[in-house]
């Protein structure tokens, strides 16, 4: 007879998830699902709305990333007015998603993930928080308070609040960068820079302490995927889609978004809310990627900023080849935390940055509009259909956290087989599960687009279904 | 100068529980901007309207010397009133980005930024918290008290 472990909540991630083990008559994991058990259905209710209504409509998906959403729902307007968008509006957004993404960052690290480095694993999970981290480690609290609020005032100060930020608009940003508002910033970047140079430099000395989770959280060959530009740096904002593979060699690159579906497919669970895209060529499974602060990592020439590419170049000595541990999701995350405030800086002493050429006007000049950027957590596309008026008459989005769906599965059917023993969940399971699901920081409010609670259930399972053991917490 | 910091904290689009930015806004003269450029009737005071208490407060409540939170409350009668004096406490299981309270909010202030100033949550029983931006009539009716009792609080340090 087989079994079922279920996980339920899984705890300090955005969203609610469960997840199930499938044991065999003789006890082995023979299967393990990361289900999403929420549903909003952004791609059916904004159906109808006039397309300039999208990029603030989209941005609703989630209280964490709604930068990410912005962007990419507002390139995919450009698309639509077939405009090319003056180049201060694309810097002024870049500069806009570089603070999103350091501020996620700094949260995913500092506040969500600081507590197992810090206090470990195992430790008692009523302290394991980020206050539990303010009690045991003071500088590395205030670090990361510092780096989030850096982030999240420079949203506030170009988009007017740190939450759901109007600025963004299609053609552009709908109002310029005044001198005032550049120096405030500016006078920002070398403490943040110092804070997340010190955060890298105590994360290379402590993450060898974690070697068998660093061998055993979701390390396993896969694709990797994400936007370059055309010099073959990190690229956040706009670029061509690069796909390398476990040994680092490129296996698709200069792929255009508007023919994602010429290399994306998404695969539908009937256990769960959240798609499983996978590369099309090698098909599903097989065609499994990871995209996200790792992936990127891996799939560079350079990041294009000085302190990052020097951190980056040793981030890659990591292994020969990708760098395969999610765990690292933790190291890549803080690499891209540098380079987003130093770009930040580059971007600000751009000479046409005060520009108040801002914003193309046009009305919808194509039926049909894609915006490809990166998100916190991994590439993100939106992809409207418009009648002549403008109203949306069909979405599709494909959701960075959705990219990782199947890795994500397949790093929780790691950590099952070491930890389920006989028809019982051993002790530092549930730590384990969702310190995996963790690295990938999943966003489940964005991904199905869903109402966020936080829970983790893990079920096992006996063949015929029968639960055997059920965890929550 | 003395300086007094007033949060006000809850989901402006859900009636009651908007209570916290309704006096943000009072006190302000409706300038809820003043979170970046501090303009009020009220001298020496900080107003901060959010959604939800988050780690970042820790580093401004650290710098006050007095602060009010304002927050709708579930339990006793539609429109009561309850002051309450805060001490620092560290946060229970379950504590998370999204779920901060205002006495572990104190006690992060102590430990990461070695100040914590007293405190004071002020609450109203909330009548109605469906979808809406505008109060309920018993919490609307109760709005100017809560603003009598918040000065006042105000007054004995300044």
């Amino acid at each position: 007879m087989g079994t079922t472990i279920t996980i339920d909540p899984v705890t300090r991630i955005e969203g609610h998830s469960k997840i199930t083990i499938q044991l065999d008559a003789a006890g082995q994991v023979t299967d393990a699902r990361f289900h999403v058990t929420q549903f909003r259905g952004f791609e059916k209710l904004t159906e109808g709305r006039m397309f300039t209504e999208m990029p603030s409509l989209t941005a609703r998906i989630c209280g964490i990333c709604p930068v990410s959403h912005l962007i990419a729902s507002a390139k995919a307007c450009d698309d639509l007015l077939a405009v090319q968008i003056p180049e201060t509006a694309v810097d002024l957004r870049r500069i806009l998603n570089l603070a999103q993404i350091a501020q996620s960052h700094a949260l995913s690290f500092f506040h969500l993930s600081s507590a197992d480095f810090v206090l470990g694993f195992d430790s008692d999970p009523a302290k394991r928080n980020i206050f539990g981290v303010a009690q045991a480690a003071p500088e590395i609290a205030k670090d990361g308070i510092a780096l989030r609020k850096f982030g999240q005032q420079i949203i506030e100060i170009l988009g007017g609040k740190r939450i759901h930020p109007t600025w963004v608009v299609p053609g552009g940003v709908n109002a310029p960068l005044t001198a005032e508002k550049r120096a405030q910033i500016l006078a920002m970047i070398p403490d943040a820079l110092n804070r997340a140079r010190r955060s890298l430099d105590w994360y290379k000395g402590i993450f060898g302490t974690f070697d068998p989770e660093i061998r055993t959280f979701a390390n396993f060959p896969s694709l990797f995927m994400g936007l370059v530009n055309d010099k073959g740096e990190l690229e956040f904002y706009d670029g061509k889609v690069r796909i390398v593979d476990a040994k680092g060699k490129i296996v698709a690159d200069g792929l255009d978004p508007h023919n994602y579906r010429d290399f994306i497919a998404e695969a539908v669970e009937p256990d769960s809310y959240l798609k499983s895209p996978y590369y099309k060529p090698w098909g599903y499974p097989d065609g499994m990627f990871r995209v996200g602060p790792l992936a990127r990592l891996n799939i560079i020439d350079r990041c294009g900023t000085p302190v990052a590419d020097e951190e980056w170049a040793e981030f890659r000595m990591l292994q020969r080849g990708a760098v395969l541990s999610s765990f690292q999701y933790h190291y890549a995350r803080l690499v891209e935390l540098i380079y987003c405030i130093e770009r930040i800086e580059q971007l600000l002493n751009k000479p046409d940055i005060l520009s108040d050429f801002v914003r193309a006007h046009a009305r919808p000049n194509r039926p049909e509009g894609i915006g490809m950027s990166e998100a916190p957590r991994g590439t993100l596309l939106h992809h409207y259909k418009v009648n002549r008026n403008g109203l949306i008459q069909w979405v599709n989005m494909v959701i960075a956290t959705g990219n990782n769906n199947l890795a994500m599965n397949k790093g929780v059917y790691q950590v099952a087989r070491q930890f389920v023993r006989g028809n019982k969940i051993e002790e530092g399971m549930l730590n384990r599960v969702e310190a995996v699901i963790r690295t990938f920081d999943p966003c489940l409010s964005c991904s199905t687009h869903a109402v966020g609670q936080m829970p983790l259930e893990v079920n096992l399972l006996a063949p015929d279904g029968t639960v055997l053991h059920t965890v929550k917490r | 100068m003395l300086q007094v910091l007033l949060i006000g904290y809850g989901n402006p689009l859900r009636e009651d529980d908007g209570i916290g930015w309704q006096v943000v806004a009072e006190m302000t003269n409706g300038r809820l901007e003043t979170r970046q450029n501090p303009q009020s009737a009220i001298p020496n005071t900080q107003f901060i309207a959010v959604h939800q208490l988050l780690p970042e407060l820790a580093e401004p409540i650290s710098q006050a010397d007095l602060v009010i939170f304002v927050d709708a409350a579930v339990a006793g009668k539609p429109g009561e009133i309850r002051r309450m004096e805060l001490q620092p406490q560290a946060e229970g299981p379950g504590a998370f980005s999204h779920q901060v309270s205002p006495a572990g909010l104190l006690e992060s202030a102590r430990v990461l930024y070695g100040r914590c100033p007293p405190a004071t949550l002020f609450t109203i029983t909330a009548a109605q918290m469906g979808y809406g931006d505008q109060l309920s009539p018993p919490v609307a009716a109760a709005l100017p008290e809560l603003l009598r009792q918040i000065a006042a609080r105000i007054q004995e340090v300044v």
